[in-house]
Formats: C-alpha cells, structure tokens, sequence
C-alpha cells in the first residue's frame, strides 16, 4: 500500500530554524491568548481556558512544521486558532494534551489522528438537544420557519422570510434578531 | 475605533446575509472581519447557535469558512505590518471607488 505523504518521516528541522520557529511562536503568545478569550466571549459555557487553546494550537502548529506545511507561522496558527473555537462552538468538548507533541525538536511525535483532543459532546441526546427542543417551542411559528428554512435548508434570509410569510424590507435585520432571541432562550434553558 | 452599536448591528446584518449566500463576494467581508474582534466573535457565536438547530447547517460552516478566512487576512497584513483597521478602511474605499466607476458608466 502507497505511504501518504503525511507518514513520511521528514528530516528534523536546522538548529537554526527549530529558534526561529520557537522565537516566532513566543512572539505571538500574547495575541493568540487575547484572540482566544476574544473569540469565545460570545459562547455559552463551557468555553475552554483560552490558555488551552493556545497551548493546542502551538502543538498543531509544530505538528505542522514537522509536516513541513509552514508558510507563515501567524497565518497557519490563525488558521488552527479559528478551526479550534468553531470546533468549541459545534459543540465538541476540548481535551488539551491528548496526542502530545514533544517540541519543535525533531523528534517523531506524531499525532495519532484518531485521538483528537476534542470529543463529541455527548449530551446530544441528552442536555443539548432539550435545550434547543425547549428554545425552539418558544419561537413563533413564523420564527421556526425562518431558522429551519435558513439555517437547515440553506435558503437565502430573504427568500426564507418571504416562504414563511415574514414581510419586511430588511430580513437580514429580523434574523439578526431571531438569533439574538434564539441565544437568549438557549440561555434560559440552560440547565 | 469602537464601532458604534447600529455600525456593528450593520456589519452583522452583512455577516448573515454572506453566511447565508454561497456566492457571496466576501473580500472586503474579510478585511472588515480582521478589523473587528466583535464581528469575529459574532461568527463564532453564529457558528454555534445554527449547529445547536442542526449539526450539519451549511449556514454554519460558511460562519466558520469566513471566520478562518477573516483570520487569514488579518495574519497577512500583520506580516505586512499593516493594521486590519487601516487595511479595511483602505478595502472599503477602493471597493466604493470601484462602485462609483461602474455606476457613472451606467450613467
């Protein structure tokens, strides 16, 4: 069977480039900690340590480097940063540290790709799941629609307003604030 | 500059109505995302509330495509050196200019 080209051993980076990357990764600490905090400021809980996620995203980064897919270091770990909290947001529970990744030294540290540092939150049938059910029965009818049509069914806000019967001269603004609604019942129902 | 709250009511309006169009043009989007840590935070919360309806939204996975892409932008022009606010008000000129032309041929 061919190797991907990802199993291929590569050579461990120079000395030279192993404190260029170290030095570049400690330079962007600061802003990746703030983005992180920034980023899931608007979540409900549970939102991981932003800390976490910084320390995640630099072992992904160097994992990246081993790779040798590193064009710049702030646009990839950006990259990684973004993935990250929408993986937080989709509801996947952060694990930091799982498949862990010795240094930007060389060594082989390969990620088993099998163990992701995010697990599925399970509460799926469960917790989550009621909350949404409970948040959706307090919309009106005209409502549901609009979510369903728009975020399920893909419809443009506009052409979504006018299915479920919704007239107004600004949709965007009236699903703006049907999120707002949703988000606030959400919260309500929190257990 | 903090945007005040009907500019960032405006911008999100903008954020959905790209969220919600596949073939949207979201360059300047971009540049406007890598401007604002509200508008990126407001993706992320899009992101989650439309994969709490259903986990496998496309409305969602676009939020999350132009949240990344706005990122993106904002590690380039860090790179550059230049600011994300200077960059988009930059983008926003040129692409009113852009506008400007192609109306006055119009006319």
């Amino acid at each position: 069977m061919p190797r991907s080209p990802r199993s291929e051993k590569r050579p461990p980076p120079d000395p030279a480039d192993q404190v260029r990357i170290r030095g570049e990764i400690v330079a962007l600490e600061d802003d990746l900690v703030r983005r992180a905090t920034k980023l899931c400021s608007r979540l409900r809980p549970p939102v991981p340590d932003p800390r976490e996620i910084y320390t995640e995203v630099v072992r992904r980064l160097l994992q990246r480097y081993r790779d040798g897919e590193v064009e710049s270091t702030r646009k990839v770990a950006f990259t990684i940063l973004a993935r990250l909290v929408c993986d937080v947001a989709r509801g996947y529970r952060f694990d930091a540290g799982v498949g862990a990744v010795d240094d930007a030294d060389g060594e082989d540290a390969a990620i088993d790709p099998g163990r992701s540092p995010f697990a599925p939150v399970t509460p799926a049938s469960g917790e989550l799941r009621v909350d949404v059910a409970s948040a959706m029965a307090r919309l009106s009818a005209e409502e549901r629609c609009l979510l369903l049509r728009a975020a399920i069914e893909d419809h443009p806000v506009h052409d979504a307003c006018r299915l479920c019967g919704i007239e107004t001269k600004s949709p965007h603004h009236v699903y703006q604030k049907l999120l707002a609604k949703l988000r606030e019942l959400l919260e309500e129902y929190r257990p | 500059m903090t945007p005040t709250t009907s500019e960032s009511d405006a911008l999100q309006e903008r954020l959905l109505g790209a969220i919600h169009d596949p073939d949207a043009d979201v360059e300047l989007l971009a540049h406007e995302i890598a401007a604002s840590d509200d508008a990126q935070a407001y993706l992320v919360e899009v992101v989650q509330l439309l994969s709490a309806v259903s986990a496998t939204s496309p409305a969602a996975a676009r939020a999350a495509a132009l949240l990344e892409h706005g990122l993106v932008v904002a590690a380039a022009l860090a790179d550059e050196g230049v600011s994300a606010e200077s960059a988009s008000e930059a983008a926003a000129v040129s692409t009113g200019t852009a506008q400007d032309s192609r109306h006055d041929r119009r006319r």
